[in-house]
């Protein structure tokens, strides 16, 4: 990593060196102490990452973070019924699902429901750390294939609060792991999670990222996921941040041998966000589904990055990412899917296609494949273009309006990501939340 | 009910002019049939009619109910109670029959100051229209005509027509791709709509759909033009001698 000293830091970078040196840093215990120093040092070795860095091309956060975001350091004052509102307009609100709920980064057992049987511990991180159990101390920090990257070495710095799961035998129904964002001024919110699904069980989690309307908070989020051999897990993401917020998240999956992988996430909100997605196969027969949709108006962009890592033979990886983008909005997509040279057998296949409702909406794809096996299947596309006129005349002769026959074909467009989603209640919230947003916004145009 | 005065059209970015001043008025509770060969601007008319944007219209005019049919947008003329039966219907991957076919109900209904129909009374309506014309339910679960055999889709359409209760029906071709049993189903399908206040306009190559559904009138169009106009003895005429005689004309 190069030096940047020698360039003007920015207001966001001056802003995290000014709190590396203050005293609201986190402190203890030393196994986490040391991994949190190691992180700053990386920070003040690389700075915020920026177009010349090739995985941060078309996502310059030193251009785009245009203030300093310093740290939280006390949360606000609680307003229970507040938080309830926020937590009733989750796309997920209602499904019966045990809940554990982090507003303005820290966690609120009032909020929460943790009853999920014996099979499942959820823990706050932060009240775990003086007494973490092993399966904390042995994973946290370690389900990270590129813990060097900007995201994880901030993340780390100030990690703290967060949520920490195992999972033991099979969940029997959905942990939504909701994180609130409330309030105002900028600043950082740091989560960091850690799920541990151990040898044989079967996880569901969801996720929902939910901001005060009005709000420009920095949401960075790590969660680190390990999944044992022959273990399942479910994981759905929804991310409706604030107009104004960063949401930049960076999600580390390791799949033990026979494991089966689903994680999907669904952006609306955010200025800008970034969703990275490292995974790395551990073992052989191991499924890997990475699947999401976004749908961005107005100046928002939105940027998934993807890499997937081949170590080991026979896994199967597929990857189907929708975008939906209007007015000037940018989606981004940059999938790098590498297949070691012992990985024989390999199945990877990906695709990202981008429905642009506009001529000023961008696309950006970068698909990459680093094959370096000879007897695998894998391949890659990306496609762009605007609604079907043919559809939408067929529709309109119908009867139906052309807003709504929009409307109609663009959930159909954004449905085929839905359809990697395996529970058929979340499915339904998720269709629920992206006709949320084509009401709103066909209302709007 | 329909009134076509003088209509030209061309094809919004070329030259060509397809349509050549077509005149035809259509009275409720009448069948009219269009017959001529191929590339005559039989579908084009239709298109024109649903208000499709590929074509200008360069002259003339065409009244419905006494509206301008012109100025309307694609769904007015649709909840308005114009139906075309597209002779080649298109698949819509992602849109479920049943959702398309609720919304195009209640938006026709709700542009028309009528209540939508609740869920339980529209999938009783579809059931009920879908055994008429031997619709399979299996169908209706697809999206939108995908995978449709050619047959399927026409009856697909005339499935459409009986759930929307149109007034002013526009057949293109519904029954090529029939087979003999389809054909006389989906000829019930249409007569049973009959009524003294709708009208159709039935376009279609072969006397054979003119058994079923009995036109009052029957048309030539030829080369942009309606060159003949006579009873339903003129189809049989057709069925016997072919175009030979209008093709000389319009050259
Ligand atoms: N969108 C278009 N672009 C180019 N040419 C067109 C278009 N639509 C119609 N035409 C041409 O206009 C003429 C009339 O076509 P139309 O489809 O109306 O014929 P038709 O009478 O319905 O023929 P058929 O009996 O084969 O269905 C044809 O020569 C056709 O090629
Ligand atoms: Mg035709």
């Amino acid at each position: 990593m190069q030096m940047n000293s020698a360039v003007e830091k920015t207001p966001a970078e001056a802003a995290y060196l000014v709190a590396f040196d203050g005293d609201g840093l986190p402190s203890g215990p030393a196994w986490l102490d040391s991994q949190r120093s190691a992180a700053r040092a990386a920070f003040v070795a690389s700075g915020l990452p920026h177009r010349r860095i090739e995985e941060w091309k078309y996502t310059d956060l030193r251009n785009q973070l245009a203030a300093g975001y310093p740290p939280l350091g006390e949360a606000p004052l609680a307003d229970v019924a507040r938080f309830q509102e926020m937590i009733a307009a989750s796309p997920f609100a209602g499904l019966d699902t045990a809940r554990a709920v982090f507003a303005d980064g820290v966690f609120r057992p009032e909020l929460s429901n943790l009853a999920l049987g014996d099979d499942v511990d959820i823990l706050s991180l932060a009240e775990c750390l003086d007494e973490a159990p092993d399966w904390v101390t042995s994973n946290l920090g370690q389900v990270m294939s590129r813990p060097d990257n900007a995201i994880a070495a901030l993340n780390m710095a100030f990690a703290r609060h967060g949520a920490a799961v195992r999972v033991r035998g099979r969940q029997e129904k959905p942990l939504e792991l909701i994180f609130l964002h409330t309030a105002s001024g900028h600043h950082t919110v740091t989560n960091r999670n850690l799920i541990v699904v151990e040898e044989g069980a079967h996880a569901h989690i969801l996720e929902s990222h939910l901001g005060a309307s009005g709000q420009e908070y920095l949401a960075n989020i790590v969660t680190e996921i390990s999944v044992g051999k022959s273990a399942v897990l479910d994981h759905v993401k929804v991310q409706m941040e604030a107009d104004g917020a960063v949401h930049l998240s960076d999600v580390n999956i390791w799949l033990g041998e026979n494991a089966n992988a689903n994680s999907f996430v669904a952006s609306t909100g955010a200025s800008v966000s970034r969703n990275q997605v490292f995974a790395e196969f551990g073992g052989e027969h191991t499924n890997l589904n990475l699947s999401g949709a976004c749908m961005l108006a107005g100046s928002q962009h939105c940027d998934t990055t993807l890499e997937v890592d081949h170590a080991v033979p026979h896994c199967t990886s597929r990857e189907l990412f929708k975008l939906v983008l209007d007015d000037t909005s940018r989606g981004i997509f940059q999938g790098k899917v590498s297949v070691r040279p012992n990985a024989q057998k390999t199945d990877g296949k990906q695709m990202a296609q981008a429905l642009l409702l506009a001529e000023t909406a961008e696309f950006d794809a970068k698909p990459e494949l680093e094959i370096f096996a000879d007897d695998v299947v894998c391949g890659h596309g990306a496609t762009a273009g605007d609604l079907d006129e043919e559809h939408l005349y067929y529709l309109r002769a119908r009867g139906i309006p052309k807003r709504e026959a929009m409307a109609l074909l663009i959930a159909a467009f954004i449905g085929e990501a839905f359809d990697e989603v395996t529970s058929d209640d979340v499915r339904e919230a998720l269709a629920g939340f992206a006709g949320a947003w084509l009401d709103q916004h066909t209302e709007r145009g | 009910m329909l009134d076509i005065k003088n209509l030209h059209v061309k094809i919004a970015d070329e030259d060509t002019e397809i349509l050549k001043g077509v005149n035809l008025t259509v009275n409720p509770g009448e069948v009219h049939a269009i017959m001529g060969p191929n590339g005559s601007g039989k579908s084009t008319l239709s298109y024109v009619l649903s208000g499709k944007e590929d074509y200008e219209v360069t002259e003339g005019s065409v009244t419905y109910d006494g509206a301008d049919l012109l100025d309307m947008e694609i769904e007015e003329r649709a909840s308005a109670g114009l139906f075309l039966a597209f002779q080649y219907p298109i698949e819509i991957p992602g849109v479920p029959t049943m959702t398309f076919l609720r919304t195009a109900l209640n938006a026709q209904r709700k542009a028309r100051g009528e209540e939508e129909l609740t869920t339980p009374a529209f999938m009783k309506l579809v059931k009920e229209k879908a055994q008429q014309l031997k619709v399979r339910p299996e169908m209706l679960k697809r999206p939108v005509n995908v995978g449709f055999s050619g047959g399927e889709k026409k009856r697909a359409e005339i499935l459409q027509m009986a759930v929307l209760e149109p007034k002013l029906c526009v057949l293109d071709e519904t029954d090529s791709g029939l087979d003999i049993d389809a054909l006389r189903v989906v000829a019930e399908g249409v007569n049973a709509l009959r009524s003294p206040d709708r009208a159709m306009i039935v376009i279609t190559h072969y006397q054979r759909l003119l058994e079923y559904i009995v036109p009052d009138v029957v048309h030539v169009l030829s080369n942009g033009r309606v060159v003949k106009t006579g009873g339903k003895e003129l189809a049989l005429e057709l069925e016997a001698n072919g175009y030979a005689e209008f093709e000389t004309e319009a050259a």
